[in-house]
């Protein structure tokens, strides 16, 4: 029997602008989405449909690039091309923004959950990557801000077991970063990607990285040892 | 994000004073099948080179077309596979309005084209200096929406856009 997918719904989400991203709850039970209109919308199934079950306005000023559910379910983090990256707080069906990230001098492009729950990043047209540590009280902290790249960050991701982070970029690169010595440094480059690098994703295990570029391929590399298959996409 | 964009619009010294100035082609002749409202028009380069040949250039009273800076020879369009290519030429190979004119076009293909258009726009090879990054900004979806969202920057935009009375 042939793998196939099934439309099982399709709903307009974000009207007269883009729907940017999408991201599942660790749960599986909500959809948030988010998009050009400024907006984040929580979906739900209602027996057999797809519903909005929330909308979050007047968190940000200008189009919402990625949103990211936090490890536990009861936060989601949303960056903007507005500069800031907001916080949200569940309680059942409604958000509250119970904090709003600033240093970034431009567009926010991605945010990311440590899977320890404790330190979140965020990366910027401005070229960096910040690491923030948050406590029980839901204070957050700007702990390291990385300089590493030489153009627009992309996007970020953590190692699903290490505390390890991995940024993709414009200038065509991946950066790994981990902490040495109460210092969060650059420790790795990869290199091959012929144009800007848009996506990463990290496997189960974290034994290997997949990287995506507009050069049309898709690379898998392998810890420590650099090596790369290219796939068309 | 554009380099030198919005400065050059009204200020003191041009670039370059003295543009070739090309003549304007005529008005398509319209065919019977055109006029018949039941055959679909297919998009084709004459109709995409329609769209963008009025476009103003940010420094001189001219447009696009008048300044050769488009081409229906540099444009390439396929209706079934929904994609266009737009290869535009600078007047001079140090233009910093280079990527303001490639986002007018682009954003005036977004505007009037059906949503399924794949389009690129580039710099025609070999006649600008800083062509590859020009191209990768424009070729960078994502930057583009960032880049409209910055009021003074659409607003330039919007000018050259706009029919010349």
């Amino acid at each position: 029997m042939k793998d196939s997918l099934v439309l099982l719904s399709r709903v307009a989400a974000h009207p007269d602008s883009r729907c940017w991203f999408l991201a599942w709850n660790p749960a599986g039970t909500l959809l948030a989405s988010c998009g050009g209109d400024r907006r984040i919308r929580i979906w739900g199934t209602e027996g057999d449909s797809w519903v909005c079950k929330s909308v979050l306005s007047e968190g940000h000023q200008r189009t919402v690039r990625k949103v990211a559910w936090s490890p536990c379910g009861n936060y989601l983090a949303s960056a903007s091309f507005d500069a800031t990256t907001c916080i949200w707080k569940k309680h059942q069906d409604d958000f509250e923004c119970v904090t709003t990230l600033e240093g970034h001098e431009n567009e926010v492009k991605s945010v990311a959950w440590a899977p320890s729950g404790n330190l979140l990043a965020t990366c910027s047209r401005d070229k960096s990557v910040w690491v923030w540590e948050v406590d029980e009280e839901d204070e957050y902290e700007c702990v390291s801000v990385l300089n590493s790249h030489t153009q627009d960050v992309k996007h970020v991701v953590w190692h699903p077991s290490q505390e390890l982070l991995a940024s993709a970029s414009y200038d065509d690169t991946v950066k790994l970063y981990r902490e040495e010595d109460d210092d969060w440094v650059c420790f790795a480059t990869l290199e091959g990607h012929e144009s800007t690098v848009w996506s990463l994703a990290f496997d189960p295990s974290g034994q290997r990285l997949a990287s995506c570029s507009d050069d049309r391929t898709v690379r898998i590399w392998r810890q420590y040892l650099p090596g790369n298959e290219q796939g068309v996409s | 994000m554009v380099g030198g964009g919005g400065g050059g619009v009204g200020s003191g010294l041009l670039e370059n004073a003295n543009p070739l100035i090309y003549e304007r082609s005529g008005e398509r002749p319209v065919t019977a099948g055109e006029e018949d409202e039941q055959v679909p028009d297919i998009i084709d380069a004459r109709e995409i080179f329609d769209l963008i040949r009025c476009i103003n250039d940010p420094e001189h009273p001219l447009t696009l077309e008048e300044l050769n800076v488009v081409e229906q020879v540099r444009v390439q369009v396929s209706d079934p596979d929904s994609t266009v290519a737009v290869a535009f030429t600078p007047t001079i190979p140090h233009c910093s309005m280079a990527t303001l004119i490639g986002l007018s076009i682009k954003v005036k293909l977004l505007r009037s084209l059906p949503q399924r258009f794949k389009m690129d726009v580039h710099i025609t090879p070999g006649t600008h200096a800083s062509e590859h990054a020009v191209n990768k900004q424009l070729a960078d979806k994502e930057r583009v929406a960032a880049a409209l969202e910055n009021t003074h920057l659409l607003e330039v935009v919007n000018q050259c856009l706009s029919a010349r009375s």
